[in-house]
């Protein structure tokens, strides 16, 4: 193909890098051909028709590769965890604590948060034992799950929770630290007693 | 591996036809081109390589490629067709339509 009848550059870019790469040969394949058969009759129009179904694909293929890499999977189950973790938190946790407060006698408030802290990490390590049920794969070994899958979903969790307390005007900066390592590690023990509970066959 | 799975779409359906009508020369600049003049819809590449990724996971339709041509800038075609699993699941939503439109009074009246 000449100089002259190479497709625009930019749109081609763009589709090389939505495409999942299983397909990219084939689809740029074909906007090619498309663009050759154009450009022998209207070198502009050919550039037009290229862009134009580059355009119109952008959001079938953002949509697809998102779709392809797990993102979306990602999200949801990020999601749900923090949402399980906030009701856990706001029904039973600092219900427990508050019912330990109001006790005739009432521990010492340290005795108080350790006791809160502990009720929430059950409930945590329970989120941790749901992403290991939902997103660990039978395939990879237990070292490799967590790399692949729960690491990552616990920095969302974390990075949630850091943009809650720093949206909701903060709190000491040392009890979100704790909370949030806390957390992760509640959700590591919670993944690794479901993957050592799951059933050998199925 | 086919999964159990919703009803076809009307896009899926227009795709499964078109590589049925074109037999082994199903691929994407074909199917685009037999869709768009069949029924007069434009359809972005895009959405038909969507499509066909989806029916391929469902387990609907198989590719393989070949046909690397120096206007395709040396890039190869993927030719599509349908598994049994596709012409079954075709020939079902073909019947149902059958059934739902027979009878219908669409002469004006």
């Amino acid at each position: 193909m000449s100089q002259r009848r190479k497709p625009p550059i930019l749109a081609e870019a763009i589709v090389r890098w939505l495409a999942t790469p299983e397909h990219r040969d084939a689809l740029l394949g074909d906007l090619n051909e498309e663009f050759a058969l154009n450009a022998t009759r209207n070198r502009r129009y050919a550039a037009r028709a290229y862009w134009s179904q580059t355009l119109r694909s952008l959001p079938h293929l953002a949509l697809w590769r998102w779709n392809a890499s797990g993102w979306l999977a990602f999200t949801v189950v990020t999601c749900l965890a923090v949402g399980l973790i906030y009701v856990w938190d706001l029904a039973i946790a600092r219900r427990a604590a508050m019912w330990l407060a109001a006790r005739p006698d009432a521990p010492a408030l340290t005795t108080i948060r350790i006791a809160y802290f502990a009720v929430q990490a059950a409930g945590t390590a329970l989120a941790g034992a749901a992403i290991a049920r939902w997103t660990f794969r039978s395939a990879d070994s237990l070292t490799g799950n967590v790399v692949k899958r729960l690491l990552p979903i616990s920095a969302g969790i974390a990075a949630t929770l850091l943009a809650i307390a720093l949206v909701s005007g903060g709190g000491p900066l040392r009890y979100w630290t704790l909370k949030i390592l806390l957390t992760v590690a509640a959700l590591i023990v919670g993944a690794i007693a479901a993957w050592g509970l799951r059933p050998t066959q199925r | 591996m086919s999964k159990p799975t919703r009803n076809l779409g009307e896009f899926e359906i227009l795709v499964l036809s078109a590589i049925v009508r074109l037999d082994d020369n199903a691929y994407g600049v074909t199917i685009r081109r037999e869709i768009e003049s069949t029924t007069g819809r434009s359809v972005a590449v895009g959405a038909l390589y969507a499509t066909l990724a989806r029916l391929a996971e469902k387990g609907l339709v198989s590719s393989r490629t070949g046909g690397a041509t120096d206007a395709r800038g040396g890039r190869s075609k993927r030719f599509y067709r349908l598994t049994a699993a596709g012409q079954s699941r075709l020939r079902n939503a073909v019947r149902s339509f059958e059934r739902m439109f027979n009878g219908l009074p669409l002469e004006p009246r």
